[in-house]
């Protein structure tokens, strides 16, 4: 479900792996976020380009996710598709998430400093 | 105008079955592009029955009937649950929250649904007849 790609100082870069987050599968993906939250990343970088769709209850797992991280670090999506874009706009949690473009913008917004 | 029928079980892996025929009556339809604002109001109406209506017992039956005229479509769901998808979620609103005047470790994390219902369809009705719930769907193209 999750794929992680890279793990950096205190945050880490996680490909999301599934076509769908949703009522069937939203708490073994939150589960899953949390597990490396539990294992020392403060922030999470999400490479959603993978990710077709994403409903209310995967909007629940993110925010989830989001508030277990807490105030020490960071939820930062990156390329999501057009349509998890506009129901991140919808639901207005594109103002509580950080979303990027591409991962590397991401990768560089977290760490702080420009990648090679 | 073109009908189309399809019956599920109340689950939500049926769910996701009863979406990818959704997605699949309207391809290369004119309301293609449409897909995601259908798809999605479809998903939050199904998976609230499914969780709520039916309280997760996966013996219930859900119909689903897409009816496509040139300039209307038509997602007409129904339910046989003890209760109408307004009463098992009556706690949610069709606003959105404003996520901005909301502390982080108190952002809601569910109660999103029929906002996204709402917000995805150009028309909504819930009716609550004496042995089913009926769900409209209505989305111009």
């Amino acid at each position: 479900m999750i794929n992680l790609i890279e793990k950096r100082g205190s945050f880490a870069v996680v490909a999301i792996d599934i076509k769908r987050i949703d009522a069937q599968n939203a708490c073994m993906f939150r589960d899953e976020l949390t597990a490396l939250l539990n294992a020392g990343s403060a922030s999470l970088i999400l490479d959603m380009s993978a990710v077709e769709f994403v409903d209310s209850s995967g909007l629940g797992a993110l925010v989830g996710v989001f508030k277990s991280i807490g105030p020490r670090g960071d939820l930062a999506l990156a390329s999501p598709r057009p349509p998890v874009e506009k129901m991140l706009k919808l639901t207005r949690m594109d103002r509580v998430f950080r979303l990027f473009g591409t991962l590397r913008e991401a990768v560089e917004a977290i760490a702080g400093v420009g990648s090679s | 105008m073109s009908s189309d029928l399809l019956t599920i079980a109340s689950t939500s892996l049926d769910v996701r079955r009863a979406l990818d025929w959704i997605a699949s009556q309207i391809s290369s339809s004119p309301f293609d592009h449409r897909r995601d604002d259908i798809t999605l109001a479809a998903s939050e109406v199904l998976n609230n029955i499914v969780r709520h209506g039916y309280a997760e017992a996966v013996n219930g039956r859900i119909d689903l009937e897409i009816r496509q005229t040139d300039t209307g479509l038509t997602l007409v769901i129904t339910d046989t649950a003890p209760l109408s998808l307004p009463e098992a979620i009556e706690s949610e609103t069709h606003d959105f929250p404003k996520i901005e005047d909301i502390p982080r470790d108190e952002l809601p994390e569910s109660g999103f649904g029929l906002a996204l219902i709402y917000a995805c369809a150009d028309g909504v009705t819930f009716e609550r007849l004496v042995d089913r719930n009926v769900t409209v769907l209505e989305f111009l193209s």
